[in-house]
């Protein structure tokens, strides 16, 4: 089975947008820690989420999360 | 109201809020006396021994009263920010996180120490009085109240700006992670408590409130380590 993961960008757009968390967080209306959480790939967002952070930052859902498939992912050592 | 004045209200409203903790402590502590005063007490019908009852049940209501002033004033609060550089929502994420490692714990430590040393004694029998019933079922209390604590309180639903704060996705994600971690050592410790009991069912007896403690501290404990590690910069 392919290996699939999230690579969120979600950092690059807001600091171009040149928004900090907290401000990104309150034009969302979600807490720092969701921003922070979804900018470090620890949390995936819900896809209701995902639409209103790219609403919010005005770029495509595409262009705030990038999924990333085995082949983009870097070998695994020894493998 | 300006920025100045927003944080004097705000350092207002938290030091009544912390006074008012203080006295509900002590309320408790009152009771909790009188209680141990009325159970160990030879003779019941004279001196303080005789309301010893009815005092502690006007500390609990007294306590109980200003507990929930103390908390309606977590509204007032919620206007004045003492701390303009910290974001509202970060300030309630971390006393949420401190509640959930302070409360499970300390009331783990009371439940074991109050429960541990008389599971012997209803396991041999000699349990006949209520008061070692009593302090059999304070662990229940544990097994009830650390739980809740994790599932969080009408308070915290209140109002759209508490949800979007101690209800939003990424709690809510916290939450049944925390909770399947309970489950899971719940499920581990009952399973190693019946094997237990199979071979020693006094040690298991003993053992059983201890089980149960873990259990119920356990998913507050994870989602506080959760909340902990969601707030680092990586």
């Amino acid at each position: 089975m392919s290996e699939r993961r999230l690579e969120p960008r979600l950092r690059e757009a807001r600091v171009a947008m040149g928004l900090t968390q907290a401000e990104l967080a309150e034009k969302a209306r979600v807490s720092r820690k969701t921003i922070n959480t979804v900018e470090n790939g620890v949390f995936t967002p819900s896809t209701t989420l995902a639409l209103v952070l790219s609403r919010v930052l005005g770029q495509p859902v595409e262009a705030l999360f990038h999924l990333l498939d085995d082949d983009d992912l870097p070998p695994r050592a020894g493998g | 109201m300006d920025d100045k004045a927003s944080r004097k209200t705000g350092k207002s409203v938290i030091f009544n809020r912390k006074l008012a903790l203080i006295i509900v402590a002590a309320m408790a502590g009152v009771a909790s006396a009188m209680i141990a005063l009325f159970l160990t007490s030879e003779d019941r019908t004279s001196g303080l021994t005789a309301v010893a009852p009815l005092v502690a049940l006007a500390a609990l209501l007294a306590g109980a009263a200003i507990f929930v002033f103390a908390l309606s004033m977590g509204a007032a609060r919620e206007m004045a920010s003492p701390d303009p550089k910290t974001p509202y929502g970060d300030r309630l994420q971390r006393e949420r996180r401190g509640r959930l490692f302070a409360l499970p714990l300390s009331a783990f430590i009371l439940g074991i120490l109050g429960t541990i040393a008389v599971m012997d004694a209803v396991y041999f029998g000699e349990a006949t009085d209520f008061n070692w019933w009593i302090r059999a079922g304070m662990i229940l209390v544990v097994a009830i109240t650390a739980p809740l604590t994790l599932a969080g309180s009408w308070h915290e639903r209140r109002t759209p700006k508490l949800r979007r704060y101690l209800n939003d996705e990424l709690s809510v994600a916290m939450r049944g992670k925390a909770w399947g971690v309970g489950y899971g050592v719940l499920m581990g410790g009952a399973c190693l408590l019946y094997a237990i009991a199979l071979f020693d069912p006094r040690l298991a007896m003993v053992l059983a409130p201890m089980t149960l403690a873990i259990g119920s501290v356990a998913p507050g404990l994870w989602f506080a380590i959760l909340d902990r590690r969601a707030d680092l910069d990586e």
